[in-house]
């Protein structure tokens, strides 16, 4: 009996042992961040010109390593104007840079583009017309119409909806889904 | 079930020696448990009356008297170091002596008599879901059934995933062993519920408190066992098969179970058993139906077991494998979005009922492979044993390109062994020591989210416990020393490199305790422990989202261990033949306790998110779990039950957060035999008040939003039989939980922010022993 005790144990030490002495694996995996979105991109050109202008948002969040990089510009735009206004969305963080735009329009009926303005009418505020349809003709707003108010100061808000409930909503809080993008632009008319 | 009784009808010899007619309740009946082969007497072995809630040690001739027992049908625990846990149902008309004939537990090998020898003694407040309550709630999560221990709560993701609390504190401060081995399936996040099948469970007990001399470092709330029955020691074949249906979630569970010993070789038995469970979509009050949140299992169990009259082995595999979907609407992108589920009274996402499980998603696989051998010198049972787990866990995202992999896929790898001495009285002195070892390795796959980093872990461990008895007092001492070394890589930086941390963490803990048996049906003990636990890779090292409550969490890597220190005083007094009460009280303080502290907001391409970091203070919990049970006679018997803690932050002199509020149960039952046919029918009526939170710290507006939800009250409903066609039992039960429908939100479900909790469920249940 006392030899079987001592052969179980010494066979079940041996084989904890030898997995314990495995080599160990130095080279670790790396991570990914998921479908990164680091900037937006707004390019406005005054309608039935050639006057384009680009705006930048963007928010590279770097945890531990500080703020990071945090760039808003400020629209600033002529008064009582119209311009054509184009939306791009990147991760600017992978090499090559990402356009997530396409993936975007790829699956436009589970996207939304959803606008803000502050304040609502009259000086400084910005109102949005005409944007483009989704693959199943409610609206995506990759490209729209932007049309400015009276001289004055307010701000613009675009929001990314992901798998929206209500695409024809008028308010943010009605329009359902997740956020995948929230950048405010700060508005000067002038 | 049946294997308790047939362990009865078979091991049990039944022997009346001597009787005299007597009235109700004034009997008085001396026990006395032989070994069924030798007929040498069993000493030392705890039997407990569960109907008189009487509780007593036998003597050295194997001998306990009860007194003034009345006339009627009683269950008798048995559990001890010489014996197999057993049930025996004990009909007493008359004062005598029975006598009780049981296999000697080295007869049994089972994987239970160790346990006993180190928790049968262990003087700790505990309590027992039986055979019989496991198999009135089967079908549900290990977590759910958990909850009708007093003190324990739960804390869910909705009503699918589900973690128990015991005294207020959950995860990495609870230790579960499953079959005696230490779980370890990532069991530090919220949503992260145990991989355990409950339908292998035939005992589950819970020792509230630190427990960590006995079972090591993290156990500072508590400890959970997971048991499954002793194979069968009877030659031939036995099983069971059990069947649940759940109306909520149109949910079905089957499990089956069948075990053999061989006839031409005693000494090898062999048991399998496996389950499946299938449920949709849950329903709320008001009938919204709440989208994806089925759930798939598929379990399996297989046991050899082979003993010679003082040695044994066991090998021991199972398997548990399920698919949880999780509510799509609580993957919110942002703070806005948060809030607008919040202040939505009906769910954002709308859904019908379906079993289709989408995105967001967990699916899991446990793995565990258990040796376990042993030896009884006679002086003392020497055990080792050796466990490996695997813990691979994928979870599926909403993604905006569907890419069909999993964004996480965490595999954890557990090697433990233990050798044990249970030592038989050395002078005065009776105890248990042993040596623990664990080597762990967390790891995830190339791109998956960031999330904790990969690492490895090795820690060691010497315990001793040592009990002392003299008069009725009984006397236990433990000491224990651990050491636990990580290596971590972190990925960090703007490129995500991997950067190697070590830590190093050695602790010893030790545990006072004292029991007094005051008289033959009052006892009291009272635990002085402490215990410690290491910080997670989690805490030193989450920098990322939280999707589910649209907020940042950032690890701290100068995280000290916790330390806890902690009082427990409990007693069990039968006040007479109809009222015992059991009350626990305790006062446990945490150095260091680790908890998340709200910091700055920060903005992110989605908006600012509230940011939390991992920082320590020192914590106070207190509280008292109190339990009373009247028979009004011997068909009706009431239950009322009181849990209440208080815990407070004693740095900011402030309440903690996320602790649950005080609880009210009363239930009655009425159970009856109406012929050999019906045995054991009853029905019986539970109701629950739970008191909405308000000990909440004072700047909770800032951290948490909206307050802990109302008070409610829930209403459960139970009636059942024991059918006996033509000697086959049959047990039947139909249960309805929330009975009235009632619309509530409880604090400790991280689905507040979005749904309700489900409305009525009501379960049927089948359970058939085959022998």
């Amino acid at each position: 009996m006392k030899k079987h005790t001592i052969k179980i144990s010494f066979l079940s030490i041996l084989l904890l042992a030898t997995t314990v002495a495995c080599n160990k694996e130095k080279d670790q995996p790396t991570p990914d961040e998921q479908e990164l979105i680091t900037t937006l991109k707004l390019q406005l050109t005054e309608a039935t010109t050639t006057n384009a202008q680009t705006f930048v948002y963007k928010v590279e969040n770097g945890f531990e390593n500080g703020t990071g990089t945090i760039v808003i510009d400020t629209l600033k735009l002529k008064a009582n104007t119209t311009y054509d206004a184009v939306l791009t969305v990147l991760n600017e963080k992978a090499t090559p840079v990402e356009d997530i735009t396409s993936e975007i329009i790829e699956k436009s009926d589970e996207h939304l583009f959803f606008f803000t303005a502050t304040p609502q009418s009259g000086a400084g505020s910005i109102g949005t017309s005409n944007g483009n349809l989704d693959s199943k003709g409610a609206p995506l707003n990759q490209t729209f119409m932007l049309k400015t108010a009276t001289v004055g100061n307010g701000s613009f808000q675009v929001v990314l909806k992901h798998q929206p409930s209500d695409k024809n909503a008028t308010s943010l809080t009605t329009v359902g889904g997740d956020t995948d993008l929230d950048a405010t632009f700060p508005v000067v008319l002038q | 079930m049946i294997r308790y009784f047939t362990t009865l009808i078979i091991g049990l010899l039944l022997c009346f020696v001597q009787a005299r007619a007597q009235s109700n309740c004034t009997h008085t009946v001396k026990i006395q448990l032989k070994e069924i082969h030798n007929n040498r007497s069993i000493a030392d072995a705890m039997i407990f009356v569960q109907e008189a809630k009487l509780n007593a040690q036998t003597d050295e001739d194997g001998a306990v008297v009860f007194e003034n027992l009345c006339t009627g049908n009683y269950s008798i625990h048995i559990h001890g170091y010489d014996v197999q846990d057993t049930t025996v149902s004990l009909y007493i008309n008359k004062t005598g002596t029975y006598k009780l004939l049981l296999p000697h537990a080295e007869h049994v090998l089972g994987q239970v008599e160790v346990h006993n020898i180190n928790d049968g003694q262990l003087i700790q407040s505990r309590e027992q879901l039986d055979s019989k309550t496991l198999r009135s709630n089967a079908g549900k999560t290990i977590s759910e059934q958990l909850k009708n221990i007093n003190g324990v709560t739960t804390l869910s993701n909705g009503a699918t995933i589900a973690k128990p609390v015991i005294h207020g504190l959950h995860s990495n401060r609870i230790l579960m062993l499953n079959n005696g081995i230490r779980q370890e399936d990532q069991q530090w996040g919220t949503e992260h519920a145990p991989n355990i099948d409950p339908y292998v469970a035939n005992q589950v007990t819970v020792l509230k408190g630190a427990a960590g001399v006995r079972y090591g470092t993290d156990a500072i709330g508590g400890v959970v066992l997971v048991e499954p029955s002793p194979i069968r020691w009877e030659n031939g074949w036995g099983g069971s098969v059990d069947a649940a249906m759940f109306s909520n979630n149109r949910m079905g569970v089957l499990s089956g179970m069948v075990e053999h010993r061989f006839e031409k070789m005693p000494s090898l038995a062999f048991r399998l058993q496996g389950t499946l469970k299938q449920g949709g979509n849950y329903q709320l009050p008001g009938g919204y139906w709440a989208a994806n949140t089925g759930v798939r299992e598929q379990n399996a169990v297989a046991t050899i077991n082979y003993h010679t009259a003082h040695a044994g082995m066991e090998l021991y595999y199972s398997r548990f494998a399920n698919t949880l979907g999780i509510y799509r609407g609580s993957h919110t992108g942002n703070q806005q979005d948060l809030e607008n589920a919040i202040n939505s009274d009906t769910p954002l996402v709308h859904a019908d009922f379906s079993y289709k499980i989408d995105r967001p998603r967990q699916e899991v696989v446990h793995n565990l492979l258990k040796y376990k051998y042993h030896l009884d010198k006679g002086w003392g049972l020497w055990s080792f044993v050796y466990a490996f787990q695997n813990n691979y866990r994928q979870e599926y995202d909403v993604m905006r390109v569907d890419n069909g992999k999993a964004q996480l896929n965490l595999s954890l790898n557990t090697h433990t062994f233990n050798i044990n001495l249970d030592h038989k009285k050395i002078g005065k002195w009776s105890g248990t020591v042993g040596v623990d070892g664990q080597y762990q390795h967390n790891t995830f796959k190339d791109g998956d989210r960031v999330f904790i980093p990969s690492y490895y872990s090795y820690a060691a461990a010497l315990y001793a416990i040592e009990r002392y008895s003299f008069g009725s007092y009984k006397l236990e001492l433990g000491a224990r020393y651990d050491y636990k070394h990580f290596e971590m890589y972190n990925p960090q930086g703007v490129t995500l490199t991997n950067v190697l941390y070590l830590f190093d963490y050695s602790n010893p803990s030790a545990t006072v305790a004292l029991k007094k048996q005051i008289n033959k049906s009052w006892d009291a003990s009272l635990t002085l422990a402490n215990a410690w636990r290491a910080p997670q890779a989690s805490e030193l090292f989450s920098a990322g989202f939280h999707q589910g409550a649209a907020r940042i969490e950032m690890g701290n890597k100068t995280l000290k261990p916790e330390q806890s220190y902690s009082l427990n005083l409990s007693s069990n007094y039968a006040v007479n033949e109809k009222l015992a009460i059991e009350a626990t009280a305790y006062l446990q303080r945490i150095q260091h306790f680790i908890y998340l502290k709200p910091g700055a907001d920060l903005l992110t391409i989605r908006g600012y998110y509230k940011t939390f970091d991992y920082t320590q203070t020192n914590a106070l919990l207190k509280g008292i779990d109190l339990a009373a049970s009247y028979h009004w006679n011997k068909h009706w018997q009431s239950t009322a039950k009181v849990s209440m803690l208080r815990a407070t932050d004693l740095v900011q002199k402030d309440w903690l957060i996320l602790m649950p509020s005080d609880r009210y149960k009363l239930s009655t039952r009425y159970e009856r035999d109406i012929n050999k046919h019906f045995k054991e029918c009853f029905v019986g009526l539970a109701g629950q008040w739970v008191n909405q939170q308000k000990r909440i710290p004072a700047n909770f507006d800032s951290i948490d939003y909206p307050r802990p939800p109302a008070a409610y009250f829930l209403l459960d409903a139970e009636a059942g039989v024991q059918l006996h066609i033509r000697q086959q039992p049959i047990y039947c039960s139909i249960t309805a939980s929330n009975l009235l429908n009632t619309k509530y939100r409880d604090y400790l479900d991280v689905f507040r922010y979005f749904l309700d909790q489900p409305g009525t469920n009501i379960a049927l249940r089948f359970n058939v022993p085959i022998n």
